[in-house]
């Protein structure tokens, strides 16, 4: 029997992704998949459409100069505003990897340069992984789909062990704190008693929507708020649900962030 | 007193009937079949309890779904919170929804046999129910090792024997259903489908046709074609991930990699067919997906194989596996009077010999496409039967997914894109809409007013299923047996939070 194990598992064949290394392209139209939509390519000139009324969460915002643009925090990527401009100022994100860095300003996530931000997180890739990246994750309200792509980490596909990231049961052992999920009331004490836990330095990803902003939940009585103001935000992850991809990202982000504050104090 | 009402439909929609308490009692007891035996269920189901508060005054409100003639009954009456008689102690099906209830109003039934806060279980602290030498409470959660749901175990322990367990479960009530009142259908849709975020396109169907019933629009067959599929395909990816994680709990590292591998294939194919991994977007009244089916056939019907082939290598290593099917036998045994008396649903039900099945009701066309109810032929309702039903359905789905996906193929576009006429602004009425989810009976109960919605009531499959999985949890098993029993279950904390 063991024998029939270790042949079919060998036998299957190795389909892991190279991301995050330079040479990741595309893998089964990944690229393609809808995930949070951006705007501002062009500025809009039909002034008599309102698509800031049209986004289910207010995640559209214009700047002066008439460039519609989509806050990242906010999109559900529901697709109503790219189906509905006929300027066609919006389209689905090519990012399938979007993380950054937590700014509580809501103006700076729209435009904040993820590029930058990426640069760093690949010079960084080589001292981060001196030592490995222990989560743990909480879900404080969400719809599951977060938890079924948090787990898409560990699946033949993505295994994020070989970047030295693993899940951790206690929070006494764990770096990072993975939250996902709109804040309940019933989860908000239980949420702060994990993060009381976790040694310093601690960090926090938020991943998906309803952490961040709340996205369809936010006018719920029984969502108490944005994380940030229950708990310090380190890394945000957009996407109802986050792709696996970007929940790595900012899972690589936290790893970075780690770094300077050990280094740096 | 309430002055007795006579049996009245509403004038204005026939749908609803206006009821005395005692009427209601009656047509709801009706649907429980008979709880001393252990023979067919009835013709009836209840498919949903709740409260509607219309215009201010509470009314209990009930579904009732007729398994022979497919269609739903929707009753309501008048809730006199100083009269309120619990239905419980006759029907243990209705212990949850009537705490719901109760912690909505504030105020509980009389009578209710086991009455504690359910809905926010900040305010409550579970009690141990077990006395005596060397009985030991063991609570777990809401936060748990691995990634999970949060949700809250209470267990009584002699030794490593569980004696009773509790379920706490609500940590993520998010009150999605009164969310809904006053917005539009369609920004409702987007609601459904984050009920519970890996069932998305079961949630969204029965929530389209419970709208497009309370419209009086029939979705024509293509688009039922359609939302079958995306369900099929859900089923694929909901029951690849539960036997993943049957296998993990069992110790089968390499069929545990394997089936997530499985499950990460269907996932891609829902993306490519519809842009999201969950299938969002896919289902809304009135509306077909923007998928060009004679063009995704071919692949489709390949990546279909590939899967199949994968998952059906690795299940029959399983089951020759006798240290997988051992740790199975006898595990987390639901007794088959279980079933009607807590109106199981799903696999659960099937696993227990109960030939129960939403498709075969509400959906009897799926015959055509390959639909057979899976049911498991030892019918010992333990984690083995469990995982056997959810083996055969997987293959039905597959099955069905080939027929469903040649037939759109081959539907000409002109008479698929054909946009219903729906004056959205004037639609009003009541709908139900029941599927068959991964998990069992999915309902929605819609009110539509002036294209907005009234009322939304939701019973998902897991919340009929909840309150038997402490009883099946305690039934002779020992602690380390609860990670087998926990998978074997695989039971949705969002969709019964909600
Ligand atoms: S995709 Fe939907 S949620 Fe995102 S910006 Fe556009 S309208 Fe708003």
């Amino acid at each position: 029997m063991l024998a029939n194990w270790l042949r079919a598992g060998v036998g299957s064949g190795r389909v892991t992704t190279r991301y995050p290394h330079p040479t990741f392209r595309d893998e089964d139209g990944c690229r393609a998949w809808h995930t949070v939509a951006a705007g501002g390519a062009r500025p809009c000139l039909a002034a008599a459409c309102d698509c800031a009324q049209i986004c289910p969460t207010g995640a559209i915002r214009f700047r002066t100069d008439l460039l519609p643009e989509v806050d990242a925090a906010a999109c559900i990527g529901c697709g109503r505003c790219i189906e509905a401009c006929p300027e066609g100022v919006f389209a689905w994100s090519d990012r399938i990897d979007q993380a950054m860095r937590y700014t509580a300003r809501a103006e700076d996530v729209a435009q904040r340069d993820w590029d930058e931000l990426d640069a760093a997180a690949a010079g960084h890739l080589q001292s981060v992984f001196r030592r490995s990246l222990h989560v743990r994750h909480i879900d404080v309200g969400s719809c599951n789909a977060c938890e079924s792509e948090v787990l898409a980490l560990s699946n033949p596909y993505y295994n994020f062990h070989r970047l030295g990231i693993f899940f951790t049961a206690s929070p006494r052992h764990a770096d990072v704190l993975l939250v996902t999920g709109a804040l309940t009331p019933a989860m908000r004490e239980v949420l702060v008693a994990t993060y009381e836990a976790m040694p310093r330095p601690r960090l926090v990803v938020a991943a998906g929507v309803c952490s961040l902003h709340g996205g369809v939940f936010r006018e719920s009585a029984q969502f108490v708020g944005p994380l940030d103001q229950v708990i310090p935000v380190d890394v945000m992850v957009p996407g109802c649900p986050p792709t696996p991809y970007a929940i790595l990202r900012g899972l690589l982000e936290a790893a970075t962030r780690r770094e300077k504050v050990a280094t740096h104090g | 007193m309430r002055v007795m009402q006579r049996e009245t439909s509403d004038p204005l929609d026939p749908s609803l009937l206006h009821l005395d308490f005692a009427t209601f009692a009656r047509r709801v007891l009706a649907a429980r079949g008979n709880p001393a035996s252990a023979g067919p269920a009835s013709d009836e189901q209840l498919l949903f309890f709740g409260v509607w508060e219309s215009e201010g005054t509470p009314n209990l409100m009930a579904s009732i779904g007729n398994t022979a003639t497919g269609q739903s009954s929707l009753y309501t009456t008048p809730l006199d919170v100083r009269s309120w008689r619990s239905l419980a102690g006759e029907w243990p099906a209705l212990l949850w929804p009537e705490l719901e209830v109760a912690d909505r109003l504030g105020v509980l039934p009389a009578g209710h046999p086991d009455p504690h806060p359910l809905l926010h279980p900040e305010r409550h602290t579970l009690q141990s129910r077990v006395t005596g030498a060397g009985a030991f409470p063991l609570p777990l959660g809401p936060v748990r090792a691995d990634v999970t749901e949060s949700g809250f175990f209470l267990f009584d322990t002699i030794g490593e024997q569980i004696m009773h367990m509790q379920p706490q479960l609500y940590y993520k009530h998010r009150d999605v259903e009164r969310l809904a009142v006053g917005r539009s259908m369609d920004d409702v849709t987007l609601l459904a489908e984050r009920i519970s975020g890996v069932t998305t396109a079961a949630h969204t169907a029965a929530y389209a046709s419970a709208v497009e019933q309370a419209c009086g629009w029939m979705a024509p067959e293509p688009l039922r074609y359609e939302r079958q599929l995306f369900m099929e395909l859900e089923r694929l990816y909901n029951h690849a991930h539960d036997i993943g994680q049957l296998a993990s709990a069992a110790g089968m590292t390499v069929a545990h990699a394997q089936l997530t591998r499985v499950k990460e294939d269907c996932l891609r194919m829902a993306a490519r067919l519809t842009g999201s991994r969950y299938l969002r977007t896919a289902v809304s009244p009135f509306r077909f997906a923007p998928v060009d089916w004679p063009d995704v056939r071919t692949w489709l019907l390949e990546a279909l194989a590939r899967v199949d082939a994968r998952l059906q290598q690795f299940v029959s290593l399983l089951r020759r596996t006798p240290t997988f099917v051992d740790r199975l036998v006898g595990t987390g045994t639901v007794e088959r009077t279980w079933v009607p008396a807590y109106g199981l649903v799903g696999p659960t039900a099937r696993a227990c010999g109960f030939r129960t099945d939403a498709r075969l009701a509400y959906a009897p066309w799926t015959a055509h496409a390959g639909f057979s109810v899976a049911v498991a032929p030892r019918a010992q309702g333990d984690a083995l039967d469990r995982f056997l039903v959810r083996v055969e359905e997987w293959r039905v789905s597959v099955d069905m997914i080939r027929w469903l996906v040649s037939q759109l193929a081959s539907t000409r576009p002109t008479d698929r894109w054909t946009p219903p006429e729906v004056n959205a602004d004037e639609a009003r009425g009541w709908g139900v809409g029941t599927v068959e989810g991964p998990r069992g009976r999915i309902s929605h109960v819609v009110c539509v007013e002036r294209g907005r919605i009234g009322f939304w009531g939701v019973r998902s499959a897991s919340s009929w299923i909840w309150p038997v999985f402490g009883l099946a949890t305690a039934n002779g098993n020992i602690q380390t047996d609860f990670p087998v029993m926990d998978a074997s279950f695989g039971l949705s904390y969002a969709g019964t939070d909600r």
